[in-house]
Parts: C-alpha cells; sequence; structure tokens
C-alpha cells in the first residue's frame, strides 16, 4: 500500500515536472529589454557612421545585440500602438520600434518625447538597410 | 560617406524630377509570412520593411531585415534566426524588380490597378527570378501596393531538419502590403 503511494507521488512530480520543462521550453516568453544589460552604449551617430563604413564589420559587432543609442529625436511615428523614433535622418539614419506592449508600460516616457529632444534608448540591433533599425526597443531612464 | 550619398542621391533625385521621375518610398512597409500544415500553423510579422518605387520606370525594390521578423513564440523566432535562415550571417533579404505592365498603370489617377512585377528574390544569401501580380492602388498622395507570393525554403538552401518537418510547409505564403510615400527632399 505504503510502496503504490510511493510510487503514484513519484510519477506525479515527474509528470508534473515534464510538463513544466515542455511548457518552458516550447512557451517561454520573448526576452524582456527592461531586464537587458545593454551590450553597447554608443551615440546614433556613431552607430549610423559604423554601418556606414563598413556593414559586414559593424554588424560583427552589433548585429542581435543589445545597444543603448543615444541622440536627438528627428521624428516620431505612432505605427497603431507601436512608436517609431527616428534619429539623424528619417531615412539615413537610426531608427528604434518602440513595440506597443513596452510602450503601454511607458506612457508617461512616451508622453515626454519631443523632436528634438535628446533620449536614451535601448532595443535589439537588427541591421541596416538605408537606416540601422533596432526593435524591442524602451526608453532608457538610467 | 554619408554626404557623398546624399549628394549623389540628391543628384539623381533632381535629374530624375526633370524628367518627371517620382520616386516613392516605404519605411514601414509590412511582409508577413505563414505557414500553413495540418498539424501547426505558423506565421511571423514584419513592420520594418523600407522600399522604393519608381512610378516612370516601374522599378520596385524591397530591403527586408531577418532579425525583424517577431513570432508569437520566442523559441520558434530564435530557430528561425539561428537554424533556418542564419541571420547573423544573412542579415537581409532583397527584391529588386521591375513592373512590367507599367503601361497599363496610370499613377496619376486615382484607382486600382494590377501589376505585375518581375525580379531578383534574395533570400539566405540564394538568388532566384520570381515574378508575382500586385494589386497597386493610386491615392490622393500615396500609392498602395499589396501582393502575395509564395517561396519554397529548400530553394533557398534553407534546410528543415527531419523532426519538424511536419510542421514547417513546403511552402510558405508571404503577405507583403506597402504603402508609399512620395519621396520629397
Amino acid at each position: 500500500m505504503k510502496k503504490t503511494t510511493i510510487i503514484l507521488t513519484v510519477s506525479l512530480i515527474l509528470i508534473i515536472c515534464s510538463i513544466g520543462a515542455y511548457l518552458y521550453i516550447f512557451h517561454k516568453p520573448h526576452k524582456n529589454t527592461f531586464n537587458l544589460k545593454a551590450e553597447h552604449t554608443i551615440s546614433a551617430s556613431e552607430l549610423f557612421s559604423a554601418y556606414e563604413e563598413d556593414e559586414d564589420k559593424a554588424n560583427a559587432k552589433y548585429l542581435g545585440t543589445i545597444i543603448q543609442v543615444e541622440g536627438e529625436i528627428i521624428k516620431i511615428k505612432n505605427l497603431s500602438g507601436s512608436y517609431e523614433i527616428s534619429f539623424i535622418d528619417e531615412l539615413f539614419g537610426v531608427t528604434c520600434m518602440l513595440d506597443s506592449v513596452y510602450a503601454v508600460q511607458q506612457k508617461e516616457e512616451i508622453n515626454k518625447l519631443k523632436v528634438g529632444k535628446n533620449i536614451k534608448i535601448k532595443g535589439q540591433c537588427n541591421g541596416y538597410l538605408t537606416d540601422v533599425k533596432l526593435d524591442r526597443c524602451v526608453v532608457a531612464t538610467k | 560617406m554619408k554626404k557623398y550619398i546624399i549628394a549623389i542621391l540628391s543628384m539623381t533625385l533632381f535629374s530624375l524630377n526633370i524628367l518627371s521621375q517620382q520616386v516613392y518610398i516605404a519605411k514601414n512597409g509590412n511582409i508577413n509570412f505563414i505557414s500553413e500544415t495540418s498539424i501547426e500553423n505558423i506565421s511571423a510579422k514584419n513592420n520594418q520593411v523600407v522600399s522604393f518605387l519608381k512610378t516612370k520606370k516601374g522599378e520596385i525594390n524591397f530591403g527586408v531585415l531577418i532579425k525583424s521578423f517577431k513570432f508569437k513564440n520566442a523559441l520558434m523566432e530564435e530557430h528561425f534566426n539561428e537554424n533556418y535562415m542564419e541571420s547573423d550571417k544573412f542579415p537581409k533579404a532583397k527584391l529588386n524588380g521591375h513592373i512590367t505592365n507599367i503601361k497599363d498603370i496610370n499613377f496619376g489617377k486615382e484607382g486600382i490597378y494590377s501589376g505585375i512585377i518581375e525580379g531578383k528574390l534574395n533570400i539566405h544569401g540564394i538568388s532566384h527570378e520570381i515574378n508575382a501580380t500586385a494589386q497597386i492602388e493610386v491615392l490622393d498622395k500615396n500609392i498602395a501596393a499589396s501582393s502575395t507570393i509564395t517561396v519554397k525554403p529548400e530553394d533557398y538552401n534553407i534546410e528543415i531538419p527531419d523532426l519538424v518537418k511536419d510542421k514547417i510547409a513546403e511552402t510558405i505564403t508571404i503577405k507583403i502590403d506597402i504603402i508609399y510615400e512620395p519621396y520629397e527632399k
């Protein structure tokens, strides 16, 4: 009688653990930019120049990394809840996407954003088209 | 370098203007892709697509960053980037094409037109000629274009392991939705 209880308990624990592992592996959440440490802290113009001079070299250093970029806002676009902030130039500059998931958590910071204002933005570097693109961005408060 | 690019670009644009060549750009074009199988439907969205449209000659270009494709499932996004698209090695996809029936489209008159696009699609470092039909809507100021194309991962040397082969469609549907604005500089 006791043995069956132990076997039952052990198998129950195993089942719970494997369901937990399955959920963790297959349904792990996206990384939260708020909790990620910037691997590079750089000005928007430095970042853009690095890409303009040598895209491959810049990709080797920055692609896929979390960057904190600082610059003067030249344009703010509201794209159905997400905000796109441009530095330097709309087409030839650095573009940061503040995705709606983060934007709703930073209403206060976003309301304060203005063209001409200097800000710091933290996000993932996706690469270079005519501009350097970052997404999953948040307004950096530090 | 930047100054040169801008100088060359503005010169080109200037001369194009003389020829009444209009350049339209889109910075936030949408590309979604969908993989449908009986087991699972997988989709991803990208709203950072850059596209240029030159209405006189009908030239059309797209630039897409692979890392800008967003999945609901974080693990799928990771596999997509690391295992299938190898986005560290091949960070972007490109389409350079032209509208072959440009004569049928009056960019000066509002309306809905059907365009035939031929071009070279580069994904995962491999190029293939493709053609597609697009719906082109000429609006008051802007131009809206949409199209659906299909792509086979194996044509672009994208290897899908046997383990997940049943879950990923052999043909991926790609939906393109772009709103162009006139480029003024």
